[in-house]
């Protein structure tokens, strides 16, 4: 469907604003239920304990790790900790 | 032989925290033990920052908005290595010295470029100038502008993109799902205008009809798979 049908279905003229309030709706729809997935990978680094989320992220589904558990090079969902260790970061975040 | 790891994550502000467990595991009969140090309150302490370095280590898998669409993926530059701000903006910069501005990238302001492969730095960027060996973009970026940053991967520039912002642009969703973006737009104009039943109507089938869609692609029961230690 495109923007213009979007916008007569709505009953609108302004498509600056339909624009606007179609991409939200795109966003809070992927919240929902996804409907683009992406994968992204990011050396995890010595002594670093912080990785930030890819800009474009609406909603993380996995966060695996590679030999997480296993010796085959495999990528495997990592548990969420409940609260945090008791040994801080050096970077002290 | 890869050694098993055992990680865990948890959330800081926008940041995803990883931990290892600082414990190798005993190979054959020799079993090795904590020291008297490492032993804390349900053995809290011996989880730390990643102690070894991992290439491509972690994947993360998450939803991203469709707010663009590219055309051809083969219309792709795989020269940008490094990254810093400039002016407040961020700049990514090629060693190699490709012109950005001439065909077949033929960037300017006001052109749309999607980054994958680059970390945080992943999606739709609006450019401000590009030039010889760099491309300045409209998003801004807090760090040196002396230092240049290196990506962690060799990331995908696609120059052929094209932008949800007129009349003309398909949404790349299905059909069905599309009917629900047309219900979220009349309740934001319901909203603007102080119609908030109407508003909440149209938000009510907007979920409706995404939900319905969710679900309709499942079929029959659910199996669980356990872990060992689950019955």
């Amino acid at each position: 469907m495109k923007v213009q049908e979007v916008m007569e279905r709505a009953g609108i003229m302004d498509t600056g604003r339909a624009v606007a309030y179609i991409k939200d709706a795109l966003e809070e729809m992927n919240i929902i239920s996804e409907t683009h997935i992406t994968t992204e990978r990011i050396d995890i680094t010595k002594d670093q304990r912080f990785y930030n989320y890819p800009k474009d992220m609406i909603k993380v589904l996995d966060i695996r790790c590679k030999n997480h558990l296993n010796v085959d090079d495999e990528y495997r969902s990592i548990p969420r900790m409940i609260g945090e260790p008791l040994r801080k970061d050096a970077d002290g975040d | 032989m890869a050694t098993s790891k055992e990680y865990a994550y948890y959330i800081k502000g926008n940041k995803v925290a990883i931990v290892q467990k600082d414990w190798t595991f005993s190979g054959g009969q020799t079993l090795s033990q904590p020291g008297l140090n490492d032993l804390g309150s349900q053995g809290a302490l011996l989880w730390s920052s990643p102690i070894e370095t991992i290439a491509d280590g972690l994947e993360i898998q998450y939803a991203y908005s469709p707010t663009y669409f590219i055309n051809e993926t083969d219309d792709k530059n795989t020269a940008i290595d490094t990254y810093v701000s400039l002016g407040g903006l961020l700049k990514i910069i090629d060693q190699g010295d490709d012109n950005y501005s001439a065909s077949p990238e033929s960037l300017s302001d006001g052109s749309y470029i999607v980054l994958k492969k680059a970390g945080k730095w992943n999606g739709l960027h609006k450019v401000k100038e590009a030039g010889v060996g760099y491309v300045t973009l409209y998003t801004t970026f807090s760090g040196s502008a002396s230092v240049q940053k290196s990506f962690e991967e060799t990331p995908e520039l696609y120059y052929n993109v094209d932008v949800l912002n007129d009349e003309a642009d398909e949404l790349d969703i299905p059909r069905y799902l599309a009917n629900a973006v047309v219900y979220y737009v009349r309740a934001k104009y319901a909203e603007d205008v102080g119609e908030l039943d109407m508003k909440e109507y149209f938000m009510r089938e907007f979920r409706r009809i995404t939900e319905k869609h969710q679900s309709a692609k499942k079929k029959g029961t659910y199996r669980v798979q356990g872990f060992s230690l689950m019955r």
